[in-house]
């Protein structure tokens, strides 16, 4: 029995243990087209700002997927998929078949189409390559933009600032963090950023970018121009469609599974940042790990594990900014109950919102206290009741 | 000893290393950890691990 994975990432590598714990004997085998083993998305920012080395962001060493019986192959490219023969093809011609499989293929950096984004100087942080590629520019660098002032693009920021640069973020919706952040939270948010010496421009976009051979100066909406000398497209993710596409899989905007994270062949799943379910591509690392076990569970015994959503939690890697968004947030309103404390002067921000006397969203900006009470009482659906007015304040009440 | 995984990054807590970040010592077991002590990748609480399969 033959399991195979396309993708080494975070949703994979889940899979993979779980097939392992769930049927001993199969052999199992990852694709991964980077050359490294698998590795923390979310400690490139740590890499590009220099607090840490490739070796620290690997938590599993070659012993360890041999002794569990992983073979994980890096530089591997998956060209051709046929789901009706349940074969596989890898880009150097070899072939094979497969009992099931899982595509964890993951998401590409999405690059808007800005003229002159194509300037030696302007790159996106996805891979372990990429930040490895920026900080190398930051070093003969003095001024760097960072396009999108979403959760990469403002730690992106973060991690340039290592480096002395001075930092222009630039966002084009009217505030930072626009899918989960509200107006007034991206307000303050701004105005901690400025005091690590952020430069946030909000409700402006980058129109050109000019230099002679690399990047050297920015032209944004509204006429500004600013020099630079290293440009960081953070602007979103864009799931890589081409193998699914290529096998006929239904897809949308990722490949679309069900809730048992089935896409629309028979024997193969999917997970992860590629993964559309319900209409969503969540791209969190909490989700691609709980999709990949219940990605590996269908796939060892079809219909055993049903995926129900994930409650979405980001957390803002800045040093000195606490920020932390779970939920349903609704950034611009919506049918749910609204309750907000702030005290601007001190970076506190605190919005929590209900629904039928439930706690379904929050966001907690400057003071995290009480942070884990909000947390329980989202995932657990109880009625909040006489604690809103603590919870609203931490404490700070 | 047992490792153990952060849910919320996939960061792995290795007894043998320990966290010299937070002061832990090499061979300290997990349940050994302060409740105070976080995922030093993200920053998640000691509640948020699972122990490795």
């Amino acid at each position: 029995m033959r399991y195979a994975i396309v993708g080494g990432g975070i949703a994979g590598v889940t899979a993979a243990r779980r097939l392992r714990a769930l049927a001993p004997k199969a052999e199992i085998l990852i694709f991964e087209q980077e050359p490294q083993l698998y590795y923390l998305r979310p400690g490139l920012i740590d890499l590009l700002a220099g607090e840490k080395k490739p070796a620290e962001l690997t938590p599993f060493d070659r012993n360890w997927y041999e002794s569990h019986g992983i073979s994980f192959r890096p530089s591997a490219q998956v060209v051709e998929l046929d789901p009706g023969r349940h074969t596989l093809t890898l880009s150097g011609g070899e072939k094979m078949s497969y009992a099931g499989l899982i595509l964890a293929t993951g998401a590409d950096a999405f690059r808007p189409p800005v003229p002159g984004a194509s300037l030696p100087g302007t790159l996106t942080l996805r891979s372990l390559q990429d930040a490895l590629e920026i900080r190398e520019r930051a070093q003969g660098a003095r001024a760097a933009l960072v396009l999108g002032g979403g959760w990469l693009g403002l730690e992106t920021a973060r991690a340039l600032r290592a480096w002395k640069l001075e930092v222009t973020v630039v966002e084009r919706a009217p505030w930072l963090l626009p899918r989960q952040l509200d107006r007034a939270g991206g307000e303050v948010l701004a105005t901690q950023l400025n005091k690590l010496g952020i430069e946030v421009i909000t409700g402006t976009s980058c129109q050109e970018l000019r230099g002679d051979g690399e990047v050297r100066e920015a032209i944004l909406t509204g006429g500004r121009r600013l020099p630079v000398q290293l440009v960081v497209i953070a602007a979103g993710i864009r799931p890589r469609l081409g193998l699914a596409r290529q096998a006929g899989l239904a897809v949308n905007r990722g490949v679309v599974v069900d809730d048992w994270l089935a896409t629309s062949a028979e024997g193969v799943y999917a997970c992860g940042d590629v993964a559309e379910w319900q209409g969503k591509v969540f791209g969190i690392v909490p989700a691609a790990r709980e999709q990949g076990q219940i990605a590996a569970a269908n796939v060892v015994e079809p219909g055993s594990a049903r995926y129900r959503g994930t409650v979405v939690k980001n957390r803002l890697k800045v040093a000195g900014v606490e920020l932390v968004c779970l939920g349903d947030t609704q950034p611009e309103g919506g049918p749910g109950e609204e309750h907000r404390y702030a005290s601007p002067q001190e970076g506190v921000y605190r919005k929590l919102v209900l629904r039928g006397g439930k706690l379904v969203g929050a966001i907690v900006m400057g003071d995290l206290s009480g942070l884990g009470e909000v947390e329980r009482l989202i995932s657990a659906g109880e009625e909040v009741g006489g604690e809103l007015k603590r919870l609203l304040t931490g404490r700070l009440g | 000893m047992e490792k153990w995984e952060c849910t919320v990054c996939g960061w792995v807590y290795d007894p043998e290393k320990g966290d010299p970040s937070q002061g832990i010592e090499p061979r300290t077991p997990f349940s050994d950890l302060p409740d105070s002590w976080v995922c030093p990748e993200c920053g998640a609480p000691k509640s948020m691990f699972e122990k490795l399969s």
